[in-house]
C-alpha cells in the first residue's frame, strides 16, 4: 500500500492539535503530518516527495506570519509534481480578496471556516481523499475504510 | 470677518465717509467696557472703527418673559463685531430702539454712530435716509447669514461628537455587561479544569504510576520546539521503537532530543506506545487551562477598557505600582535585564490596579517587541520622577513622570500613529496572540487621569513616557 499524507498547516499549535485529533480516524490508512509555517510545509513536502510518498491533501490556515495559506496553496498548484494534491483552506480570518485569490490562484477544493464541525471536516477530507486515490490511479479497495462511499460510487459508475 | 458682497463695498465707503466720520459722535471704549446693555434703549447705529466687540445674550428677559434670577447669570455669546462692522442695526431700523444684546468691547476700541437726529445728506441724489442705508442693511444680512452657517456647522459637529460619546458609552456599558457574564462562565471553566486535572491526577496516582507520569508530562508540557524538530524526533521514534505515529509524537514532545528518548527503559517506551493517550489527556487539560487563563485576561482587559468601577485612593504610590507590574510579569521578564531608577515622587490619587495595568501593558509590549525583533541583550529601563511645568495657565503644574524604555526594534512611523487604536496589533503567536487592546487601555486610563503619553522610537531605544498630574484640578477624576 502506498503512503498517503495529509498535511495540516497552521501557526497555532493548539489548532494543529485539534485538526489532527479530528482526523485521527483516518490514521489507520494515511499519515497525518503537521507544519507550522509555509516554509516548514514546503520542506515537509520535499521530504515526502523524496521518500516517494504521496501528498494527498494540504489543509492550510490563511493568516500566518510570513506567507499566507493562499500563497502556499498557489505554490503547490504551480508545482507539477503535486498536480493531483487536493487543497483546503481552513480559516476564520480570510478577507473577501483572500477568498478570491484562494479560488483563482490557490485552486482550492474546499473552504472551511473556523471554528469547524469535526464531522464536516472529516467528511470533506474523506471526499477529497477519495478523489485523490482515484486521480492517482491507486487501488481504492486498499483504502476503503477512509474513503467516501458516495463519491466513490459516483466516480466509478 | 464674513464676506462683504462686492456690489456694496463702494456705497459703504461713501456711507462711512459721510455719516460715520463725525469726531463729535465718536466714542472710545476700553477693553471690557460696555457699549450697550441688553434691553437698554438704543437709538444709534454704531460703526466699529477700531477694535472688536462681543455681543452676549442673557436669558433673563428672553421673549419678553422674566426668568428667575439664578438662570439669568449665564449669558452666551451671540456674535462678534470686528473692525468695519455695524452694531445695533436692527434696533434702529425696526424702530424698537432696544438693544437685544449686551455688547462689550473685547479690546480698546473706537466707534462712531448715527442716531435718529442725524441729517440726511444729498437726498436729491441718493434718496431718503433709509434708502441710503440699504448697503448697511445688506451688510448686516450678510453678516447674519455667515453667522448662521458657522453656527449650523458648529452644531452639527457638536452633535457628532455627542453621538460618538454616546456610542462609546453604550459600548462601554455593553462590554461591561458582556465582561461580567463571560467572567462567570470563564470562571467556571477555569476552576473546573483545575478540579478535573487534580482528580484525574489523584486517580491515576492510585491506579498506575506510569500513566500518572504520562499525564503529568502532558499537563505540564512546556517545551518550545519547532514543528520540524518535533517531526524529525517523532519519525525517529516511529522507526526506532515501531510506534504508531501518535505515540511517537508524544514521545517526541517528552524527549525532543532523541538521545534522551533512547536512554529510556523498555517498559517506559512500551507504556508510551500503549497509553500515549494519558499524555494527550494531560495536554488537553493544559491547553484548556491556558485558554481559560487567556480568556480571563481578555475579560479583565475589556472591563478596564469599558471603564469599569475604578476606586481611586489618595496617596497611591506610583513606585509601588511599577514594582507590582514587574512582579506580575516576572515570568516574561526572565530573559530581560530590568533596571529601575526612581527619584522621590509624591503619592497621587489613583487606583493602583489601573496604574499596574498601564505599566504592565507597556512592559508586555516591550517584551514582545524585543522577542519578535530578536533583540540580542533585551533590556528595559524604567525611570520615575516628579517634574514641574510652569507658565501654562489652567494646566496642572506638578506631574509624576514614568518612562519605560526598551532596546528593541523601532516602531516605524506608520505604526506610530496607529499603536493606540483598539485592534491594532503586530502580534500573532499561538494562543498568546495580541488583541490590540493593550495600548488602547493605556490611553484610556491615562486620559482618565488627565495625563499625557509621549512615545519616542529609534533604532537604539523605544520609550513610553507617562505624565500624570499629582492633583486633579478639574476633571474626570
Amino acid at each position: 500500500m502506498e503512503t498517503l499524507n495529509i498535511i495540516c498547516v497552521d501557526d497555532q499549535q493548539e489548532v494543529l492539535d485539534s485538526v489532527m485529533r479530528d482526523l485521527r480516524p483516518l490514521t489507520t490508512h494515511v499519515r497525518l503530518e503537521e507544519a507550522s509555517s509555509v516554509a516548514d510545509c514546503m520542506q515537509l513536502i520535499e521530504q515526502i516527495d523524496d521518500d516517494g510518498d504521496h501528498v494527498a491533501i494540504v489543509i492550510s490556515d490563511q493568516v500566518m506570519p510570513e506567507e499566507t495559506g493562499t500563497e502556499l496553496l498557489g505554490r503547490i498548484t504551480a508545482d507539477r509534481r503535486f498536480g493531483k494534491t487536493r487543497k483546503v483552506l481552513l480559516t476564520g480570518q480570510a478577507t473577501h480578496a483572500d477568498t478570491i485569490n484562494a479560488i483563482n490562484d490557490g485552486h482550492i477544493d474546499n473552504y472551511i471556516e473556523k471554528p469547524w464541525q469535526p464531522e464536516k471536516l472529516l467528511s470533506v477530507v474523506k471526499r477529497l481523499l477519495t478523489l485523490y486515490v482515484l486521480d492517482a490511479g491507486l487501488d481504492h479497495t486498499e483504502y476503503m475504510p477512509v474513503l467516501d462511499p458516495t463519491t466513490l460510487f459516483t466516480k466509478l459508475r | 470677518m464674513h464676506h462683504v458682497p462686492e456690489q456694496i463695498i463702494e456705497p459703504l465707503e461713501r456711507i462711512n465717509a459721510v455719516y460715520f466720520s463725525d469726531p463729535g459722535r465718536t466714542i472710545e471704549l476700553a477693553e471690557g467696557e460696555q457699549l450697550v446693555d441688553q434691553g437698554e434703549e438704543c437709538r444709534r447705529v454704531y460703526y466699529v472703527q477700531k477694535g472688536s466687540f462681543a455681543a452676549f445674550r442673557r436669558a433673563d428677559s428672553y421673549a419678553g418673559v422674566d426668568l428667575p434670577v439664578e438662570s439669568s447669570t449665564r449669558g452666551y455669546e451671540v456674535f462678534r463685531a470686528e473692525e468695519g462692522s455695524y452694531v445695533c442695526v436692527q434696533a434702529f431700523f425696526s424702530r424698537s430702539y432696544r438693544s437685544s444684546n449686551l455688547i462689550v468691547a473685547l479690546e480698546d476700541s473706537v466707534v462712531t454712530y448715527v442716531d435718529d437726529t442725524t441729517e440726511v445728506v444729498e437726498p436729491e441724489k441718493y434718496g431718503c435716509f433709509e434708502r441710503q442705508f440699504i448697503p448697511v442693511l445688506v451688510h448686516e444680512l450678510a453678516a447674519r447669514n455667515s453667522r448662521i452657517f458657522t453656527k449650523t456647522s458648529e452644531k452639527e459637529e457638536a452633535l457628532r461628537v455627542l453621538q460618538r460619546a454616546e456610542m462609546a458609552s453604550s459600548l462601554a456599558q455593553l462590554s461591561a455587561g458582556i465582561a461580567h457574564e463571560l467572567n462567570n462562565a470563564v470562571g467556571v471553566l477555569s476552576r473546573r479544569t483545575e478540579f478535573v486535572a487534580d482528580s484525574l491526577q489523584e486517580y491515576l496516582e492510585d491506579d498506575d504510576k506510569n500513566n500518572a507520569q504520562l499525564f503529568t508530562y502532558g499537563f505540564e508540557d512546556n517545551s518550545f520546539i519547532s514543528a520540524q524538530e518535533l517531526r524529525s524526533a517523532a519519525r525517529f521514534y516511529e522507526r526506532e521503537f515501531g510506534m504508531p505515529q501518535e505515540a511517537a509524537k508524544v514521545l517526541a514532545h517528552i524527549f525532543p532530543n532523541t538521545e534522551d528518548g533512547r536512554k529510556q527503559s523498555g517498559r517506559f517506551i512500551r507504556n508510551v506506545k500503549k497509553n500515549y493517550r494519558f499524555w494527550e489527556l494531560g495536554h488537553d487539560l493544559r491547553d484548556m487551562r491556558m485558554a481559560s487563563k487567556l480568556a480571563t485576561g481578555i475579560v479583565r482587559a475589556v472591563k478596564l477598557l469599558g471603564g469599569g468601577n475604578s476606586t481611586r485612593e489618595p496617596d497611591t504610590s506610583v513606585e509601588q505600582s511599577v514594582n507590582d507590574a514587574l512582579n506580575l510579569l516576572h515570568n516574561k521578564l526572565k530573559r530581560v535585564t530590568v533596571s529601575t531608577h526612581f527619584t522621590p515622587m509624591p503619592g497621587i490619587n489613583a487606583d493602583i490596579t489601573e496604574l499596574v495595568q498601564v505599566w504592565s501593558n507597556i512592559i508586555k509590549n516591550a517584551c514582545d517587541a524585543m522577542d519578535q525583533g530578536g533583540t540580542e541583550a533585551p533590556a528595559i529601563r524604567i525611570t520615575g520622577e516628579c517634574c514641574h511645568v510652569q507658565g501654562v495657565q489652567l494646566l496642572p503644574t506638578e506631574y509624576v513622570s514614568v518612562t519605560i524604555a526598551n532596546n528593541g526594534p523601532a516602531i516605524d512611523e506608520d505604526n506610530l500613529n496607529k499603536i493606540f487604536n483598539p485592534n491594532f496589533t503586530t502580534k500573532k503567536m499561538g494562543l498568546d496572540f495580541g488583541l490590540g487592546l493593550g495600548l488602547a487601555i493605556v490611553r484610556r486610563v491615562v486620559d482618565s487621569y488627565n495625563g499625557t503619553i509621549e512615545v519616542r522610537s529609534n533604532d537604539q531605544e523605544t520609550s513610553f513616557t507617562i505624565n500624570i498630574p499629582t492633583s486633579q484640578i478639574h476633571g474626570n477624576a
